[in-house]
């Protein structure tokens, strides 16, 4: 993405973990300084990639509605998908969450051992290929219950 | 010479048989809040939309009918988090009954959802949900 598209990208996932039933819950001026605050200066793309990807791992966890979710769309990731490019930021990002590993592996568990359908497992590739590239995913440590606050670059 | 019409009528009597159950009875499933849920997924899907959309349609769908966020509902009635099946079982119906009808209402309009670009045509297909979900909400007894 181009820096105004990852802006406006931004802006709509800041619109909607900021809105109920469809109206603003924060003024829209406040958009710019939480950028600044939490991620950095504005004029640098990587400030809005970040911003991006905690934005977006904001909106998985917190629509995580049931585990299996995020095996089957959320966090599976298509070459074809919009922020298949930010997938490694993104899970990054989702796994600064203290039950992240948990989730994903209790939807892992949910698609293949309580019995998924063919179209659901095999839909799963995505997630399955970007865990593949991670390393002591079970070794973490330090995780805590609130996305971590990215430093300002 | 009857006998032989009546094994002709009961030879084309399972033909006919072997045409609706065989081959229609294999690709049916139970319907579940789990295949529900697929339904609707799917049909966000069908009509262009991608997981953002999947995403923006339950946070609306859970705002409209239960006046609350996901995590909050789960905080609230007690169910293991992400985890769909512990949640109260009037809530689970209410989801089944809001997932069916508005993936009911995505097929309907499949191939009629556009938009100029995928924030578009994710904003239509979120807007569909929320009005179904509007509807729903009339129906439930809270």
């Amino acid at each position: 993405m181009k820096i105004y598209q990852l802006k406006e990208h931004v802006l709509s996932q800041w619109k909607s973990l900021h809105s109920w039933c469809g109206q603003l819950t924060s003024p829209i001026e406040q958009f710019g300084l939480d950028i600044r605050k939490q991620f950095g200066d504005r004029r640098y793309k990587v400030t809005w990639i970040r911003a991006l990807a905690y934005y977006q791992a904001q909106r998985i966890y917190e629509s995580c509605i049931d585990s299996t979710l995020l095996i089957t769309h959320t966090l599976n990731f298509r070459p074809q998908d919009r922020l298949y490019a930010y997938r490694n930021e993104i899970l990054d990002a989702f796994l600064q969450y203290e039950d992240s590993l948990e989730l994903i592996k209790q939807g892992l568990e949910n698609l293949y051992v309580d019995g998924g359908t063919a179209q659901d497992t095999e839909s799963a590739h995505g997630i399955l290929k970007l865990l593949e590239t991670r390393e002591g995913l079970g070794a973490r440590s330090g995780q805590r219950d609130k996305p971590r606050v990215l430093s300002a670059a | 010479m009857a006998q032989g019409q009546d094994s002709e009528i009961n030879q084309e009597s399972s033909q006919q048989l072997d045409l609706f159950r065989k081959g229609e009875l294999a690709n049916r499933e139970r319907s579940t809040g789990v295949t529900i849920f697929r339904k609707f997924t799917d049909s966000i899907k069908a009509n262009g939309g991608d997981a953002d959309a999947i995403i923006d349609s339950i946070t609306v769908e859970t705002e409209e009918l239960f006046g609350c966020s996901v995590r909050e509902l789960y905080q609230a009635t007690g169910g293991k988090k992400n985890d769909r099946s512990t949640l109260p079982e009037i809530v689970q119906r209410s989801y089944i009954a809001n997932e069916a009808l508005s993936s009911f209402e995505l097929e309907r309009m499949e191939g009629t959802i556009g938009g100029e670009d995928q924030q578009e045509n994710n904003e239509n297909i979120v807007g569909t949900v929320r009005d179904v979900s509007k509807k729903t909400r009339k129906w439930l007894p809270w």
